[in-house]
């Protein structure tokens, strides 16, 4: 299960190194042919490789695993999979922020590669967001130009490739904590998400995100849980957040949050030291995206369309847009997953069932885990404080948006949970000494 | 009674491992059997770029900026935000559609195409069918 995890997290970080790649090359150097293209795919796979290498001697033997569970997973799994083939084909060029977001920026990559690409960022086209960051679009415009055409089977296999990532990392890297087979449970209780499939079928990007996001959350749990492959976690970490804000610029505040969480991860259980330490290997893996990002933002990008100006403070001082919003939360959580749909069940009620099966054989908890609960937290309390500042009605915002955002954060919350009551790390505390060491760090605060 | 006899099944079912992680299962793929359902009875919802949109690109290979009239209420400015639009400005990518007559070169996209009703200052270059039409700004 290692080796599997290991790989499967690598294939995230080569799509979005690749995808980087490519549009670095178009506005530095120039059109990429086909042959430059490929050349710097193979370099990525070869680089991938190595690096799973790399990381396979160093990462501890896995015990095996008894196929029964993982069998009926896999069948679930295909079910899905055909589910959300046939639903893709009544979206052939995806859903409506698809089409007229993603795939419209990815051809003027594409079509535009001689330089008229730069005519994304004309005013007229405000409206398709063509402030928002470039890895999908960029990423399409890579496979197009390698096979030779902009034929719409590439983003929608590009689409449901990230899908099956986050899907299938959940359950992997679950179990990975585990050392047995409660990962596929919480695979499948990711499988069991219909809105999940749905936005994946319909090329959605926060899928992408979604998937990015868990991969920075699993690397910064294989950092607490494999001191010899600390540095490569964090690391690879900072490289998948990196790609998540690279994606969507929601993805700006997970990395904040990223940061924000890890500190306090870190000041329970080891020294202030230690912690800097982390956090500048965290930079290191997400310098060379940040870079790209913010010469983006300076050089290429428009304006974004919620500006944290005068009138935006003024909205945070109406009470009835709190309001407004809470209810909006309280009502997608409700509803979460698509479940006005007869017969669904919420994902959320999946995952407490799940949560009191394996509440018993462990007392134990991660420090790490727990405090890593905070990261969806802190996420989620950013994209309120958006709500709250949005310059664009406030219900359509929420009507159009929320569900989305929800499901940004829901394969990281999968994983984050199902190992919540996981006890094998070096540094793994018991709960009953966790308030203890609260207390400690508030005397040393003091 | 009913209720009772609920909550006690409840309360035995999460007392037993293997009859919870059996509740877990069940319910999860019944979520993927709604889901199936749902795919089922759905339409193709999606844009669908025919022909015509080709034969319009080929004709604007020369053009970076174009305009856009149509009889849908769309304004002549701003944010137009229709589906017609929308479609218009992906299918031409990475021309740049912009509202109004505003360029020498308009793209009409009309549900019910009237040249009667089409701004003085315009003449029809060519009309690719279903209210798809190429205009050009009259010579001074």
């Amino acid at each position: 299960v290692i080796t599997i995890t290991l790989a499967l997290l690598l294939i995230p970080l080569a799509l979005g190194t690749f995808s980087s790649l490519i549009f670095g090359w178009q506005w530095f150097i120039g059109p990429p042919t086909r042959l430059y293209s490929l050349f710097l795919l193979l370099a990525v796979i070869t680089s991938s490789i190595k690096l799973f290498q790399y990381l396979r001697r160093r990462a501890p033997p896995s015990p095996p695993q008894p196929p029964g569970q993982w069998a009926l997973f896999g069948l679930a799994f295909a079910f899905a999979g055909y589910w959300m083939l046939q639903h893709g084909k009544l979206f052939p060029q995806g859903g409506w922020d698809a089409w007229s977001i993603w795939n419209l920026h990815a051809r003027f990559l594409y079509r535009g590669a001689a330089g008229s690409w730069r005519e994304l960022f004309d005013g007229a086209l405000f409206w398709s967001h063509n402030d928002y960051p470039l890895l999908l679009p960029a990423l399409v415009d890579g496979f197009w130009i390698i096979a030779g055409t902009d034929a719409q089977f590439i983003p929608r296999i590009l689409a449901l490739v990230f899908a099956i990532l986050a899907i299938a990392i959940v359950s992997t890297a679950t179990s990975t904590f585990s050392r047995d087979q409660r990962g596929c449970l919480a695979g499948l209780i990711l499988l069991a998400t219909p809105s999940f499939l749905r936005y994946s079928s319909s090329q959605m990007a926060d899928i992408p995100l979604a998937t990015y996001i868990l991969t920075a959350v699993v690397c910064l749990q294989f950092a607490t849980l494999w001191p010899q492959l600390r540095l490569a976690m964090l690391v690879l970490a900072g490289l998948a957040s990196g790609f998540a804000a690279w994606t969507k610029n929601e993805g700006l505040l997970f990395v904040l949050a990223v940061f924000l969480t890890h500190a306090a991860a870190l000041a329970f259980i080891s020294t202030r030291r230690r912690c800097l330490r982390d956090l500048v290997k965290i930079s290191l893996g997400l310098a060379p995206i940040l870079a790209l990002i913010l010469g983006f933002k300076a050089f290429l990008a428009p304006a974004g369309d919620i500006p944290l100006n005068g009138a935006a403070i003024e909205r945070m001082t109406h009470i009835e847009r709190y309001l407004q919003t809470a209810a909006a939360f309280a009502t997608n959580a409700m509803y979460f997953g698509d479940v006005l749909a007869v017969g669904a069940t919420n994902p959320g009620l999946l995952m407490a069932l799940y949560l009191i099966l394996y509440r018993s054989p462990s007392k134990s908890l991660m420090v790490t885990s727990l405090v890593r609960l905070l990261l969806p937290g802190l996420v989620l309390a950013g994209y309120f404080m958006v709500y709250i500042i949005t310059p664009h009605p406030l219900q359509a915002h929420l009507a159009t948006s929320l569900d989305r955002l929800l499901i940004q954060l829901w394969p990281a919350s999968v994983f984050i949970l199902a190992t919540a009551p996981v006890a094998m790390s070096p540094e793994r505390t018991t709960a009953s000494t966790l308030s203890s060491q609260l207390v400690n760090a508030a005397r040393k605060m003091k | 009674m009913q209720a009772a006899l609920v909550v006690s099944g409840i309360t035995l079912l999460l007392r037993k491992r293997s009859a919870l992680v059996g509740l877990i299962m069940t319910l999860a793929i019944l979520n993927l059997f709604v889901f199936r359902e749902r795919v089922k009875s759905g339409s193709v919802a999606g844009v669908a770029l025919d022909d015509r949109f080709q034969e319009l690109r080929a004709a604007l290979a020369r053009e970076t900026h174009v305009g856009y009239i149509s009889d849908d209420g769309s304004p002549t400015s701003g944010y137009i935000g229709t589906k017609n639009y929308n479609v218009t400005q992906y299918a031409v990518a990475p021309i740049v559609v912009e509202p109004g007559t505003t360029r020498d070169v308009i793209i009409g996209n009309f549900e019910k195409f009237d040249p009667r009703r089409i701004p003085g200052d315009l003449v029809i270059d060519q009309d690719f069918g279903n209210g798809l039409i190429l205009l050009r700004k009259r010579p001074q």
